[in-house]
């Protein structure tokens, strides 16, 4: 403490600087880790030296490989969400109900893989036990004679119906087996839909190949 | 330093200069201004950006009807690399169509696979690709080449897209994902007869 007429000068308010410090380590605990929704699915992508963006103005499906080599799939449009959950559910004519809840949780996630004949099911559980369900991906391979359809194909003309703009992304983990990949380029290619988008890391291209 | 004056207490002291009355009313703000920065810090450190980047992909349109012998009825087979993507992140590859020489190479970004795609693409001074060719005539005999790449199923994503990546580092101009069939795998064991164009037998 110095003598009393300087007392306090030297002080500095240092509330201003605690609120932005507390704000910004805020944004970054709620950004960084992954306290949401959809953290069931970790993709660990592969890297490129694109450096293209998804557009992100259009409605893009995104088809999820795991690297167990499930399948999953996702639209970024809330509202194609919800489309494509109800013409799914009538042209496919799926049992059980589509309560409330089940229809905002299921435009709420940003991916889903479970076959067609348990969708509902899935929907419809409570939320702890939508955690200990396991997802078995989506049945992507091409049909076969014991009546296994390849569900891929009817999300993708589902979610064609629902948005004629609709863009196709691939977003896979580097480790996933080869297999899945190819069905499902397969998969997108019976349908016609030949101009796709690959999703990777950025990464930074080397100097040398370039320009060659 | 680092102290929020809560008004009351503080003012009144300077004014009436009593010693006494002046218990602090303050709260002493630097350590926790300190574990703020401390995990602040902490947590930008550790956060990944996610910075994602999209490859744009076009393949070709489904026709199981071709096979490698109606490919090389219209394209020059000296033209074309078939790049095989295998187990355990090897790559082997073989130029021409028919009566190849299966080598192996690596996804090493100066000797591996890109020195293949490289000298491939470099073998003729002229690609057809080139700044001359688009806008002059000289398109006549110019250099095309092509790119087949063919992953086994065992092989893993991510050597798709460094291949694919690859293929974009170094513009080729011409390449396509066809599927690794049977015939494919007898090339590599060296066990296809390609004048009868069928299995070897023994």
């Amino acid at each position: 403490m110095s003598k009393k007429p300087k007392r306090g000068s030297p002080a500095i308010d240092m509330t201003a600087m605690v609120d932005v410090a507390f704000l910004l380590l805020t944004f970054f605990i709620l950004t960084t880790t992954n306290f949401r929704e959809d953290a069931n699915l970790e993709v660990d992508l592969p890297s490129s030296t694109s450096i293209k963006e998804l557009p992100a103005d259009e409605g893009n499906m995104i088809i999820y490989v795991s690297d167990t080599g499930n399948v999953y799939v996702g639209f970024t449009d809330i509202d194609t969400r919800g489309k494509v959950l109800r013409q799914l559910i009538e042209a496919e004519n799926l049992k059980g109900d589509l309560t409330e809840e089940a229809y905002n949780y299921f435009t709420s996630i940003e991916n889903i893989g479970v076959p067609l004949n348990e969708l509902l099911y899935y929907l419809n559980l409570e939320d702890e036990e939508k955690k200990i369900f396991t997802q078995k991906g989506v049945p992507h391979q091409s049909a076969d004679s014991l009546g296994r359809r390849n569900e891929l194909k009817i999300w993708i003309t589902q979610g064609r119906l629902a948005d004629p703009k609709m863009r196709f992304a691939i977003r896979g983990d580097g480790k996933a087996p080869y297999e899945s990949a190819e069905s499902v380029l397969n998969t997108l290619r019976e349908l016609k839909i030949l101009r796709m988008s690959l999703i990777t890391n950025m990464e930074e291209p080397p100097t040398e190949g370039l320009g060659m | 330093m680092a102290d929020v004056d809560s008004g009351g207490g503080g003012g009144r002291g300077k004014k009436g200069g009593s010693k006494t009355k002046k218990k602090s009313t303050r709260i002493d703000m630097t350590a926790m201004v300190d574990v703020a920065f401390l995990l602040l810090t902490f947590f930008v450190l550790t956060a990944v950006i996610q910075d994602f980047s999209v490859m744009a992909l076009t393949m070709p349109p489904k026709d199981d009807q071709l096979t490698e012998d109606d490919l090389k009825a219209d394209v020059d087979e000296e033209k074309v690399v078939t790049i095989v993507l295998g187990e355990k992140d090897t790559v082997h590859y073989f130029h021409r169509i028919t009566d190849v020489e299966v080598k192996n190479t690596t996804f090493d970004p100066e000797t591996g696979l890109a020195e293949v795609i490289r000298e491939h693409l470099n073998r003729h001074p002229r690609r057809c690709d080139d700044e001359k060719a688009k806008y002059g005539e000289e398109t006549e005999g110019c250099w095309d080449p092509i790119f087949v790449i063919k992953a086994k199923k065992k092989s893993k994503y991510r050597n798709l897209v460094d291949c694919l990546d690859e293929m974009s580092i170094q513009s080729a101009p011409k390449y396509a994902i066809d599927v690794f069939n049977s015939r494919d795998s007898l090339i590599l064991l060296g066990k296809w007869d390609f004048e009868n164009r069928a299995p070897m037998v023994e």
